[in-house]
């Protein structure tokens, strides 16, 4: 399973001993912040397409493990409406050196926020609300 | 041939429901497909984002043909993470 509705516990989440073979682990945790552009945030709310999602996730998960030769890479991302100081999402690898590790944590999180069909809709203190668009190699039909 | 079509985000507002059952001519390929929904008014704020598509689940290309009975999914910028 990589998404949930529920919350996200880095406690419980973090709390995994890497193999014996691995040297290495590394985090990443996204966080709803309070604000964007300018803008105060109070809450977001991700809509997903959960199938697609779901195998993209796994997509990314297995090939960056295969790139960076990683003992585990899990990855849990939340959907569902986010309040402000909460987990969006959780990332964590393990690998036999350090240099893996980081970098295919950041391989990862680069990977969803570009191909992972979620949408981030943010509302703001003002009663506002907007989709925040991201700048992606989508297709555009001429 | 009849198709369903999947909406999220700014295309579901736009359409005012998340999916939509449409007749097509076939053959006919996605991004012919595409371009016949976002030729209807209620798309007109929306048309010109960069999209991605998806057909029963897996990401396609604007090329990829469109058999009777698929689930076409018209996907705006995504933002998770």
């Amino acid at each position: 399973m990589r998404l949930t509705r529920d919350r996200i516990d880095p406690s419980v989440f973090l709390a995994v001993q890497p193999a014996p073979d691995c040297g290495a682990s590394a985090a990443f945790l996204g966080w709803v912040r309070d604000h964007h552009q300018g803008r105060a945030v109070i809450r977001i709310q991700y809509e997903c397409y959960e199938a697609l999602a779901e195998k993209e996730l796994d997509r990314i998960a297995l090939e960056v493990k295969q790139k960076y030769f990683c003992g585990t890479v899990r990855i849990l991302h939340r959907i569902g409406t986010i309040e402000v100081g909460e987990a969006a999402v959780a990332i964590w690898v393990s690998s036999a050196h350090r240099d893996e590790s980081f970098k295919a944590c950041r391989e990862a999180i680069e990977r969803i926020k570009t191909s992972v069909p979620i949408w981030k809709h943010e509302f703001y203190q003002d009663g506002s609300s907007e989709w925040v668009l991201c700048a992606h190699p989508h297709e555009v039909i001429a | 041939m009849q198709i369903k079509l999947l909406f999220f985000a700014q295309m579901r507002e736009a359409a005012g429901a998340g999916e939509r059952t449409v007749v097509v001519e076939s053959p006919i390929t996605v991004g012919e497909c595409v371009r016949g929904v976002l030729a209807q008014p209620e798309f007109t704020k929306v048309r010109d984002l960069p999209f991605r598509y998806a057909i029963n689940d897996e990401f396609v290309g604007s090329e990829q043909a469109v058999e009777d009975g698929s689930v076409l999914a018209i996907l705006p910028p995504v933002a998770g993470g």
